[in-house]
């Protein structure tokens, strides 16, 4: 998985290109531990990512809760279909800021 | 090793042999070309020099040699006119002293001659002579008139001894003469011999010439050798001819100047007349010479000389030309230099050979080359010499450079083979080997590397040992860890074979790392059974120790629960148990069923989980659940969860999974997908054990995998209502 990242004033956006399973997640954690600094918008951009394991997630929660913590903010933007079904299913598209709304709706119903 | 080390050996020995060898070839070839450049610059210009030289110095020389051969005519030939002028300066005052004497004969008183005396013999004396046709009487007042010249006659006599004779002869027939031969005047009786001078050339030449003349030569009488006469009228009153004063002189003198004429070995002087004779000369033979013996007439003229060259410079002499030229003399090619005498018709004449004119200058070239050729010899000996001693430094080279050069290579060499050996050792496993190379360069410096390498090596070794065996422990613990998850699992199916009503059977494949899958079922009591699949966030140990957490908690929260209607109440107090000091962030996803087994329905919870399939025997299909969407557990605290129910019928089953089946990617990276996974089922033989149900789905699962390798667990269960 490929980790981009863009800082503008305090708002830092990650671009995250292909999969992210259990090790790339432990990467990305690191990344964002080390880039966190100051920031207080935090934009996740998963126009590129394939799939998102349960560790991905587990990330995003962390994130979340961390940048809620501290009174900031995170947001998901341009998420994929596939990544968008395993949010829904695990229910964290409840939880999470996705600000992009083109997601088509799931074909399976839950 | 043994090869490598011959070769640099013998390449620094190259080196050095043919960096020897080129710097010698190359500075002996330029220091020969240079040298030989020099040299034939340096004959070149030598000879140019010399040539140069000899040619402007034999100029030169040749030069001078004309000069002084006509600087030697024109003295000599001055030395002779002095003579001659002296001669005519007697003879003019003789002449004018006897005219003024007859011109104003009342100045003078008449005086006394004695006539000749044969005891006067020997003393020069004045004598009076008579012509026999006169009488001495009737002439007494001239000849006592003309005695008065005798007294500057006899001064004349006495001032020179080349002047033979002083005299005066007067027309009227009488002649005083003053000599010392008074005997030829007289005869045998000592009486006066008469003397008629009339015929005599010098009386004849003034008579006819009337003015100063000189005699041609003759032999003197006296054995005196070669004599000239010179002659002069003097006058009367009357401005006529009264007679001629005259004098006789001896040319011994003229002859001296002449001999004594010399220049170089073959230089001489001659003085030629006008008719082209020799008069005087040093030579007695050849075309120059004179005899002296001989009577003047009788003497060759060079004019008829059968050499038209020498008659025609002859001509030239005898016309008072001065002049140089060369002339063949008797086979002898001879530079002649010439200049006319005063007074007379002569010529004076000074030859010198030509070969000793050129032979300075000869010589002078001659010495030059030879200088020259001495330089070349030299400038030769020097390069023979130089190439001797190339040749020897050479020999010595090649005889002394390959010992130099094996020293030296052995030098380079040595602590390279120690180098190696060392290096052999230490490779062969004795790592507490140390390299001690002292040589100051490149190679102690290689070779401290190599300790040091050693050192690192050394740390490395040990460090790697230490980290393999705290792998192989840690390797060995998660063995055990994964035996233990897996072990807690229940694996004894049939799981409870007094209850006919259901079939419940469950498979977890475990990726190589201990993973977060977990299934479970239990009896909460004679009619309730519930079952439980889930999957933790994530891989390893973390996720290994939340799912047994997760099934603990799970288990005991579903064991209290007393009412159906509480199921989603267990997941929400689940969850807030999973949350507290859940500082990783863990979370569990999970789907939770309790089966009433009396009336078939079925209560359930999704927690974020995979939505199972259902399989209605009347439909003789398989659908995806409808779940509600709950949030995972471990994520959020304080959350509701919503419980839903269906009714199952006998035959109907349900089949739980874990994302590790959906998500099971193949080479191409394609997930298995929920499409798949319903299309595999809906194929299956309906009336398969769930065994072998299980089996075929985990084979259509790994025919998509194609071999890639198994990166999550694939967890899987199923249960099948048998009767309601």
């Amino acid at each position: 998985m490929e980790i981009q990242k863009q800082l503008e004033n305090t708002t830092l956006t990650v671009a995250l290109v292909g999969r992210l399973d259990a090790v790339t997640a432990m990467e990305l954690d690191k990344e964002l531990k080390a880039s966190l600094e100051g920031v207080k918008e935090l934009i996740f951009d998963l126009a590129k990512l394939d799939y998102i394991a349960s560790a991905g997630l587990r990330i995003l929660l962390k994130y979340q809760k961390l940048m809620d913590k501290n009174g900031n903010e995170m947001k998901i933007k341009n998420v994929k279909v596939e990544v968008k079904e395993v949010l829904d299913m695990t229910g964290f598209s409840d939880f999470l800021n996705i600000i992009d709304s083109k997601v088509k709706k799931l074909s399976i119903e839950f | 090793m043994k090869i490598e080390r011959m070769g640099i050996r013998k390449q620094v020995l190259y080196l050095v042999l043919s960096c020897s060898i080129i710097t010698l070839l190359v500075a002996g070839g330029i220091a020969i070309y240079g040298m030989t450049n020099i040299k034939s610059n340096a004959v070149d210009i030598g000879i140019e020099i010399g040539t140069t030289a000899a040619e402007n110095s034999s100029k030169a020389l040749k030069e001078v040699s004309i000069a002084s051969l006509q600087g030697l005519v024109h003295e000599r030939s001055k030395q002779v006119n002095y003579i001659f002028n002296d001669f005519v300066w007697d003879v003019n005052m003789l002449s004018t002293e006897m005219t003024t004497i007859l011109q104003n004969p009342q100045n003078y008183s008449p005086r006394y001659v004695s006539p000749p005396n044969i005891e006067d013999s020997g003393k020069i004396v004045p004598q009076i002579q008579f012509r026999a046709d006169v009488d001495p009487a009737s002439l007494q007042y001239e000849v006592g008139l003309t005695a008065n010249l005798q007294d500057f006659q006899m001064r004349l006599n006495y001032g020179d001894t080349s002047i033979g004779s002083t005299y005066v002869a007067s027309e009227s027939g009488f002649n005083i003469t003053v000599d010392s031969i008074s005997e030829t005047r007289v005869d045998a009786n000592n009486n006066p011999l008469p003397n008629d001078y009339r015929p005599r050339p010098w009386y004849q030449k003034v008579m006819r010439e009337k003015k100063l003349i000189f005699t041609d030569v003759f032999v003197d009488s006296q054995g005196r050798g070669l004599a000239i006469a010179c002659a002069a009228p003097y006058y009367n009153a009357n401005g006529e001819i009264a007679g001629v004063v005259g004098e006789g002189r001896t040319l011994e003198n003229v002859s001296q100047i002449v001999n004594k004429t010399k220049i170089g070995e073959t230089g001489f002087g001659f003085i030629l007349n006008q008719n082209g004779q020799i008069l005087f000369s040093p030579k007695t033979e050849g075309t120059l010479s004179v005899d002296y013996n001989n009577n003047l007439n009788d003497d060759p003229s060079l004019f008829d000389s059968t050499n038209i060259e020498i008659a025609n410079t002859a001509k030239k002499m005898a016309t008072g030309e001065t002049n140089l030229s060369l002339v063949d003399i008797d086979g002898t090619s001879y530079y002649l230099a010439y200049t006319p005498l005063e007074n007379t018709n002569w010529s004076f004449g000074v030859v010198i050979e030509e070969s000793e004119v050129t032979m300075s200058a000869k010589t002078n070239k001659h010495l030059i080359e030879e200088s020259t050729n001495q330089f070349v010899d030299v400038l030769d000996n020097s390069i023979k010499m130089m190439i001797l001693a190339m040749l020897a430094v050479f020999v010595i080279m090649i005889v002394l450079v390959p010992f130099a050069g094996r020293s030296l290579a052995d030098k380079f060499t040595k602590p390279i083979q120690l180098l190696t050996d060392g290096v052999r050792e230490i490779a062969s496993g004795n790592l507490d080997k140390k390299l001690d190379i002292q040589t100051g360069n490149e190679i102690e410096h290689l070779a401290l590397c190599f300790n040091a390498m050693t050192d690192e090596l050394k740390t490395y070794m040990n460090n790697l040992t230490k980290i393999t065996a705290e792998k192989e422990r840690i390797a060995t613990e998660l063995d055990v860890a994964k035996n233990i998850q897996t072990s807690m699992l229940p694996n004894i199916f049939p799981p409870f074979p007094d209850k006919k009503e259901f079939n419940i059977f469950a498979t977890m494949n475990a990726a190589k790392e201990v993973g977060g899958d977990f299934y479970d079922f239990y009896l909460l009591d004679e009619n309730h059974l519930v079952v439980t699949i889930a999957d933790v966030s994530g891989k390893g140990i973390p996720a290994a120790l939340f799912m047994m957490i997760s099934k603990t908690i799970l288990k005991n929260f579903s064991m209290t629960m007393s009412n159906p209607n509480d199921f989603a109440a267990v997941m929400s107090l689940s969850n807030n148990q999973l949350c507290q000091n859940n500082d990783a962030m863990m979370f569990v996803t999970v789907f939770m069923g309790m089966l009433d087994i009396k009336t078939g329905e079925f209560t359930f919870v999704n927690g974020g989980h995979n939505p199972p399939l259902v399989y209605h025997k009347a439909t003789d299909s398989y659908e995806y659940l409808k779940v509600a969407k709950n949030f995972v557990l471990g994520g959020m605290e304080d959350i509701d969860f919503k419980q839903q129910s269906i009714k199952l019928n006998k035959g109907d089953s349900i089949f739980l999974y874990t994302d590790g089946v959906t998500e099971a990617l193949n080479p191409n990276d394609e997930l298995y997908g929920e499409e798949r996974l319903i299309n595999c089922l809906n194929r299956s033989d309906k009336n398969l054990p769930i065994e072998e149900l299980l089996a075929f789905v985990r084979t259509d699962v790994n025919t998509h995998v194609d071999g890639a390798e198994q990166s999550d667990d694939i967890t899987m269960l199923v249960l099948k209502i048998n009767e309601i």
